[in-house]
Formats: structure tokens, C-alpha cells, sequence
């Protein structure tokens, strides 16, 4: 009888797809919307984008369940050759190194602007990739399990600190519904993207998942609450500060909590608490895009995982330096978005569809390997 | 463009990426270089500690003079010549003075050798096949009667008490076994003390340890393999599982791990826990240590194994985990509402141990802002003259705090209680009244202190004391950002770490419906149907329904 096995579970993989996407979204979100829409129908866009999200999703199950076992960075050289597949393969790595160095970066400066003032960024980022690489160098299950252990407590820690702001939620604030039809709405999808980057990622986990075929319940559920936590933010915040105040705002999530206090209990300001909580929802976003960039070189080249790990982090580490200010920053989330795009929902289509047109398949021969 | 080889130049940059890269790099191959020094294997100089092996005569006299040679003329060791009863053959008989049961000596196999009759058996006593059935079959008493030729193993049965009898025209030695030494009466377990539960503890006799475990269960199921530790002194080892209950490859893992092992002496179970670990350079203790029978038979029957050693009351149980360190066998003695209560409590307490002083950096040197205003001007009120950042002032009365501890449980007990209290009332107050620190944070200490002392694994308890001073110097260096990264690295560490195959944290459990109920609550006993999947038993059910 064996003891325990390599592969992920499928809880873990819910873990996982949630995970990703709930990051540095949250305090992005909420502002890039107001500023793209203006009426009160921002959470509209958010669950118009989960929708959306949830649609690419069964696109990319579908064409990962097509090739059993591979991960992405294998199965695109079946489908458009090798060197078109190996391209792809490299955007991919690329963008998601990028992902990983937007939100590293985002946490450095949200730690710096909240918590610690005089200490130069690079102090900041340098401990928090340390304890990354620790993690990494060890694999998938350890990066699972640790997801799986913080992932819960998070969620939690968001819902209360979200359920407190409801103090000063108006109910006005919210109204009216498509005020000025639904033009802004579609507006607002753009943001969304960036928000929901990270789906792609399932290209490469579906292939390590212990039961492929539930990817679609891992899809559902893993998607939905991320959406549902985004909802939930975002419904609180506009109620809470109104859309005018939200892009005046550096950071709305934080306006937000700061707005409320409780006298008398343990803590009077929640933003720290806020803070701490969504620093590790970073950093585990940062880990799974790094892991995914350093298994596609592995994959590609002749590194080693752990060795592709190390010349990875150099790279994450000067791109996270490039942008000079919050506002490059911010054009850089946007770039990710419109790539996101890409590698979400064009990439996985075309492929599905000149796999479908080539009938092309490759199902692994029953190994029992659990 | 400029812009971009302007960056590409900055040396800030360039300085960041080599100390990213570099530091994990060195550390790893320090770590790997650590380990192999574990791993390595040296080939030990064949030993013999018995001179020479020699070969069993049909003479006594003449076998008694090598096993002399071998053993010496120790002065316990009693040799007893005679002559067999109505045979008038010669016999001796050899043993060690105090190892052995005098009274039975002397009724069951002095008496009936020196009286022994022929009329009884029928056999010819002349023939010297013969005498060996008579004297098995017909004269001597006791149970545990075995003839060995085989003159290493002799030795070692001697020198661990048993009796020897020398035949003459018998090439082979009868050994009797009748063991009797003085061993401690049983008593009731001084680290794991428990308010309703049996008052029972292992003692330094394994024989003992092994018929107290046996006298819980009548499952033919429960089995004790032996081994034998250390090439020089080979104490008994045994470890104890439930045949249809732990997993083979876990039971295999275990015995591979202890034959493995080199080492001349085992003194005590803890050296056995060292040398069969996973991690020798992780903090968290990955064997569990007991001296409870009941903790160990809860375990096997999970599918653990445990491991009794001769010569020490301390049992292992293998795999552990992270929440074993939170469970106590009394929390399924008692009812089931107060009892999840109490092991929330434990959580929250190991927390704090761990983290309290740290907050208190943290926000006092810190993140003033985060605390109630009215906390941060009394803080700031108490902290007027106080003259050392407070990460100095948290380490001046940990420090004394633990230093209390330790001299407290080496001095003699009543002492050892005063010099507690005292030095905790004195120390505090002292230290307040000097201006030295600050009495919030004498608060702080005192609440850590207590917190510590609630966990009821002795091993976790270190490992907590020693993560908290981390947790201070994390705090002291970035804050609350430095003890969030202090909990990170912490859990990343617990999740690659492993104890015999099973990953040390399993959140994986927290979801299954089966097993979180022993996780952070403790739900009614008729809930757990099923085995922890943790351990993968062969055998999952419990009971059949509700």
C-alpha cells in the first residue's frame, strides 16, 4: 500500500486556482474600475469578467484533457510545431515572470507605504524572495500544501475585515444601475483581465492534477471564490466611499478600512491585519508564477528545475525594478492584462481549434503510477 | 532607450541581483554539504568483542575454562559445579549474581537436577543423546529452556542473565531463563501529567513496557518485533505496531531506519529519535516521545508505529506530525465541548509563545499607529526612562526568564518551586523599580511564560522557546512585515518538512470531511468513524455506523 501520492489533489488544486488570482487585484481593482466606468455598476464588470473567466477556463480544459499528462510547454509543439510551440512557450514564461514581478512588487510597495518607511524597497523584496525560493526549490506538493494551509485563513481574515466596512456601506452609493446603460459596463472588462490573470496557469496544473477529469469543478469552484471575494470588495467599497472618492484614492481597499473604527476590542485599525494577510496571498501567487516559469524552462532547456529556479529569480528581481513609479506600475498591470487576454482565451482557442481540426489527441497508456 | 541602460547600469540593481542569487545559492550547498556529513557512510572496523569463538567439548571442565577466558573472573559471575543426581554425571551451572531469580534457582533447577530420577523417564541416562531430552523434557522446571551451540550468542545470554548448563558428554549448553532484577515500581507519568486518565507510565524494563501494552488489548493483531541496538552493549529494541492496522511501507521504512543505525551505546530512546529522524537540522521535533502507554496504544491503533527501547521509559512513536503537538490523550477522556475548547486554547497558546514578544517589538517600535491610541500613550507612559530599544528590554527578560526555568528544573524540588516564584516576583519587580524595563512588558513575559507551558509535548515546548527569540529578532529587524515573513518561512519550512514518508502538515486533512474533526476541534467521539487518512492504515474503519 503506498503512502501518499506526488500528484495534486483536487482540493489542492481549488487551493491553487484561487490563490493565483486572489492577489494584488484587490487593491488594484477597485480603483482602475472607478476610473474606467464611473457609474456604480463596477460590480457588474466583475461578475460579467468571472463569467468570462469561467468561459476560457472550459477552453483550456478542454484542450488540456485532449493531451493527458502534458503540460502546456509539451503539448503546443503537437499542435503548431516546434518552433512556433516553443515561442509560445517562452511568451508564456515571460508572462508569467511578469505576473510574478507585478505583484512582488506591488506587496514592496504597499509594505513600504503602510508598514515600513525608511526601509529601502530592496530590503523588502530581497527577504520575501529568500523565503520564496526556500519554498520553491522543494517542488509542487510542498508549494500545494503550504496554499493549502493559508489559503482558508485568508479567505476568512477577507470576509471579516470586508463585513466590518459594512459600518459605513450606503446603500446609495450603489445606485442607480446602469445609470448610463450598459456602455461603461464593457468598459470595465478591461481591468478585469489583469484581475483575473493566472487562469491560464491551468495549462500546466491540470497535467499534475491526481484526477484530471474534475478540472471543471476545480474551475467552478476555484474560480468562484475569488470572484465571489472580488464581489464582495468591490460592493463594499463602493457602497462604503462612493465612486468618487474611489479614484481619488492611491488605494481604495485601504481608504476603505481605514474608514472604520472599533473602539474598545483588540485592534482599532484593521489595514494592518488587511495588510499581513494579503502579503502572503502575494507571495503564494508570486511562488506559483515563478514555478510555472521555471518548469517550462526545465522543460525547454536542458536546467534543472531547482537550477532553472535560481537564474529565474535574478530575472523576476530585475524586472520587479523596472517600473520607477506607481504609475509604470500600473502600465505595466495593464500590459499583463491585454496578455492575459492572450494566453487565456486566443492562445487556448486557436489551439483547441487546430488540435480539434487535426484531431489531434494523446492519451497516456494506463501506467499506474498514483 | 537611455532609460533603459540608465537602469541597467544602476548599481543598486546589479548589487540587489548578485545578493538575491548568491545568498540562496551558498545556503543550499551549505545545507546539502550538512546533510551528506549525515549520510555519509563509514565503514566500521569489523569488532569482535568476543575474543575468540570457540567450540563446545563434551567436557565441562574444559568449556568452562574458554568461557572463562572470555568473560574473565568477574566476581558476579557464579559458577556452580555438581554432579546430576543418580547419574553421577558432572554439570555447572553458570549465571550472574542479581540478574537472576535465586528462589527459582534453587527449586526448579537445582532441586530437580540434583534429585533427579531415572525411574521416571525411562531413558537410559547413560547415553549422552539421551540426556539432553531427559533434562528438557523431564527435570528441568521452568518455561524458557533452549540449547544453543552457537558459543557468541552463549556469551551474550549469559551476561544478560540468564542461566547456563554445562552437560558433560553434551555438546551443546542448556540456557534457562529466569530473570529477575530490581526495576522500579510503576508509577505515574511526571511530564504528561493528566487529570483524569489512567496513572500509568512506562518503566526501565521493557519486558514490563511490553506487558503493560499487551494488557490493554487481547488482539491477536498486536505485534512486538525485536532488535537488538548497539554493537557494543546490544540493548533489546522493539517496536510495536498493529499488524493489520500500520501500513507495510511505513513498517518498513521504520525497520530499515533502525538497522541502519551505527552506534556503539544507546543510552536512552533520544538517541534512537536522532539517528532515525529525517531532518536533523530542523527545529521541530519529528518523532514523538512518550511515557503514557495509553498515548501509545492510541497511536498504534492509528496506524502508528512505536518504538519501545530497554533501559529507558521513554517510548517513540513514528510518523508525527503538526498536530500531535496539540493533542493530549485527555482530550478524548473528557467530554467533547470543553475538550475542543481547551485544545482551541492550545493553538492560541503556542501562538502566543511563539509570537507575543515579537508583537510587542513590533508595534512599540514600530507601527505605534496600529494600536488603540490610549494603549500607545499608556505604553509610551510606562516606557519614559526605560534606556534600551525594546528588542534589548524583551531579550533582558526572556533571557532571565528562561534562565529561571532552567535552574528551577535542575535545583532539588522544593528549591527549585521557591526559587521560581522568587525570581520571577523579584526579578520583575526589580527589574520595573530599576527603570530597566518597562512593566507591560514584564506583562508580556509572564503571559509568554504561561503560554509555554501549555503545551503538552515536552519537544514541542523547545522547539517554541527557540522559534520566539527568531520571532523577536525578525520583529526588531522589519517589523510586522519581518514577523509576517517569520511565519511564512516558518510554515514553508513545516510543509517540506517530512517524518517517515507522511509531510509533517497535512492541510490536506483539514478538508477531508473524516479528519479535520480532530484537527482544531475535537468532535464527539461517534463522529470518528474512520482512521486518520494521515497515517494511510490499512484498516480505515473504526466502527460501522453511527
Amino acid at each position: 500500500m503506498k503512502m501518499g501520492t506526488t500528484r495534486l489533489t483536487t482540493i489542492q488544486m481549488i487551493a491553487l486556482l484561487s490563490s493565483t488570482l486572489i492577489a494584488a487585484g484587490i487593491f488594484t481593482l477597485p480603483r482602475n474600475l472607478a476610473m474606467k466606468v464611473g457609474t456604480p455598476d463596477l460590480w457588474v464588470c466583475v461578475l460579467l469578467g468571472g463569467i468570462c473567466g469561467y468561459l476560457s477556463c472550459l477552453i483550456i480544459i478542454s484542450l488540456s484533457l485532449r493531451f493527458e499528462r502534458l503540460t502546456f510547454f509539451e503539448f503546443n509543439k503537437l499542435i503548431v510545431g516546434k518552433w512556433i510551440g516553443t515561442a509560445m512557450s517562452f511568451g508564456f514564461i515571460a508572462y508569467a515572470l511578469m505576473i510574478g514581478a507585478f505583484e512582488i512588487r506591488s506587496m514592496g510597495e504597499l509594505t513600504q507605504f503602510y508598514l515600513l518607511e525608511e526601509t529601502p524597497i530592496s530590503v523588502i523584496l530581497i527577504s520575501m524572495y529568500w523565503i520564496a525560493i526556500y519554498l520553491l526549490v522543494g517542488g509542487i506538493n510542498p508549494i500545494a500544501r503550504l496554499i493549502e494551509l493559508l489559503t482558508p485563513a485568508s479567505i476568512v481574515i477577507f470576509i471579516l475585515v470586508f463585513c466590518l466596512g459594512l459600518k459605513v456601506f450606503e446603500i446609495n452609493n450603489l445606485r442607480p444601475l446602469f445609470g448610463l446603460g450598459p456602455m461603461p459596463v464593457l468598459k470595465g472588462l478591461t481591468p478585469t483581465f489583469l484581475t483575473f490573470s493566472g487562469l491560464e496557469f491551468l495549462l500546466v496544473f491540470i497535467a499534475m492534477m491526481q484526477k484530471p477529469k474534475q478540472a471543471k469543478k476545480v474551475a467552478l469552484i476555484g474560480l468562484g471564490i475569488p470572484v465571489f471575494l472580488y464581489l464582495l470588495a468591490v460592493i463594499i467599497i463602493t457602497g462604503g466611499l462612493s465612486v468618487d472618492r474611489m479614484t481619488h484614492q492611491k488605494w481604495p481597499t485601504f481608504a476603505l478600512i481605514q474608514e472604520y473604527e472599533y473602539e474598545g476590542i483588540l485592534f482599532e485599525r484593521f489595514d494592518s491585519l488587511f495588510l499581513v494577510v494579503w502579503l502572503i496571498q502575494m507571495f503564494t501567487t508570486y511562488v506559483i508564477c515563478q514555478y510555472v516559469a521555471a518548469e517550462g524552462i526545465s522543460t525547454l532547456t536542458r536546467l534543472s528545475y531547482k537550477k532553472a529556479n535560481y537564474v529565474l529569480l535574478a530575472v523576476v528581481y530585475i524586472i520587479c525594478l523596472i517600473p520607477q513609479d506607481l504609475n509604470q506600475l500600473e502600465k505595466m498591470g495593464t500590459i499583463i492584462g491585454w496578455t492575459s487576454f492572450g494566453y487565456s482565451f486566443v492562445i487556448p482557442s486557436v489551439l483547441l481549434i487546430i488540435a480539434m481540426a487535426r484531431r489531434l489527441r494523446s492519451v497516456e497508456e494506463e501506467k499506474n503510477e498514483a | 532607450m537611455e532609460n533603459i541602460l540608465a537602469f541597467l547600469t544602476r548599481r543598486d540593481v546589479w548589487l540587489g541581483t548578485i545578493v538575491i542569487v548568491l545568498i540562496p545559492i551558498l545556503l543550499t550547498l551549505l545545507s546539502n554539504k550538512l546533510k551528506e556529513v549525515r549520510i555519509k557512510t563509514y565503514t566500521r572496523r569489523e569488532q569482535n568483542f568476543i575474543s575468540e569463538p570457540f567450540t563446545l567439548t563434551t567436557k565441562v571442565s574444559a568449556n568452562l575454562k574458554q568461557l572463562k577466558a572470555i568473560v574473565g573472573d568477574s566476581s558476579d559471575i557464579l559458577y556452580r559445579q555438581f554432579k546430576l543426581g543418580m547419574d553421577n554425571r558432572g554439570c555447572a551451572i553458570v549465571h550472574i549474581d542479581g540478574l537472576v531469580d535465586q528462589q527459582l534457582l534453587q527449586q526448579s533447577i537445582l532441586h530437580p537436577l540434583l534429585h533427579s530420577k531415572q525411574s521416571k523417564s525411562g531413558l537410559n541416562l547413560f547415553k549422552s543423546e539421551s540426556i539432553k531430552e531427559y533434562l528438557l523434557h523431564h527435570a528441568i522446571e521452568t518455561s524458557d529452556v533452549t540449547a544453543v551451540k552457537d558459543t557468541n550468542k552463549l556469551v551474550r545470554k549469559l551476561l544478560s542473565g540468564s542461566v547456563l548448563l554445562f552437560v558433560d558428554g553434551l555438546d551443546e549448553v542448556l540456557v534457562i531463563s529466569i530473570k529477575k532484577w530490581l526495576s522500579r515500581t510503576l508509577n505515574e507519568p511526571i511530564t504528561e501529567a493528566l487529570v483524569r486518565g489512567p496513572r500509568l507510565s512506562f518503566i526501565e524494563n521493557i519486558r514490563d513496557n511490553t506487558a503493560i501494552l499487551r494488557r490493554m488489548t487481547t488482539d491477536p493483531n498486536l505485534t512486538f518485533t525485536d532488535f537488538e541496538v548497539g554493537e557494543r552493549t546490544k540493548r533489546q529494541l522493539t517496536i510495536v505496531y498493529v499488524k493489520d492496522i500500520a501500513n507495510e511501507e511505513l513498517l518498513e521504512n521504520v525497520k530499515n531506519r533502525i538497522e541502519k543505525m551505527d552506534i556503539d551505546h544507546v543510552a536512552e530512546s533520544g538517541y534512537i529519535e536522532q539517528l532515525i529522524e529525517d531532518d536533523y537540522l530542523s527545529i521541530f521535533p519529528q518523532v514523538q516521545s512518550t511515557e503514557r502507554p495509553d498515548r501509545v496504544m492510541g497511536s498504534i491503533l492509528e496506524g502508528r508505529v512505536a518504538i519501545l527501547l530497554d533501559g529507558t521509559s521513554y517510548a517513540l512513536i513514528v510518523p508525527a506530525s503538526f498536530s500531535m503537538m496539540m493533542q493530549s490523550p485527555e482530550d478524548y477522556y473528557e467530554r467533547w465541548l470543553p475538550m475542543s475548547l481547551i485544545r482551541m486554547l492550545r493553538y492560541v497558546a503556542a501562538f502566543l509563545s511563539i509570537f507575543l514578544p515579537s508583537f510587542y517589538i513590533a508595534f512599540v517600535s514600530f507601527h505605534q499607529g496600529l494600536i488603540p491610541t490610549d494603549l500607545a500613550l499608556a505604553i509610551a507612559g510606562t516606557r519614559v526612562g526605560v534606556p534600551f530599544p525594546t528588542i534589548i528590554e524583551a531579550l533582558l527578560m526572556e533571557v532571565s526568564i528562561e534562565l529561571l526555568r532552567e535552574a528551577g528544573l535542575r535545583l532539588p524540588r522544593p528549591v527549585g518551586q521557591t526559587v521560581g516564584l522568587v525570581g520571577a516576583l523579584i526579578i520583575g519587580e526589580a527589574a520595573v523599580q530599576a527603570g530597566l524595563v518597562s512593566p507591560i512588558m514584564v506583562i508580556v513575559v509572564a503571559a509568554t511564560a504561561i503560554a509555554s507551558f501549555v503545551s503538552p509535548h515536552y519537544a514541542a515546548g523547545i522547539a517554541q522557546r527557540a522559534l520566539r527569540f527568531l520571532a523577536m529578532f525578525s520583529a526588531a529587524f522589519l517589523g510586522l512585515y519581518g514577523i509576517s515573513l517569520f511565519f511564512l518561512s516558518l510554515c514553508v519550512h513545516a510543509v517540506k518538512l517530512r517524518s517517515f514518508g507522511v509531510p509533517f502538515v497535512t492541510p490536506g486533512t483539514l478538508y477531508s470531511k473524516d479528519d479535520w474533526k480532530d484537527f482544531f476541534f475535537r468532535l464527539p467521539l461517534f463522529t470518528m468513524r474512520n482512521r486518520p487518512k494521515e497515517y494511510f492504515p490499512k484498516d480505515r474503519i473504526r466502527r460501522k455506523n453511527y
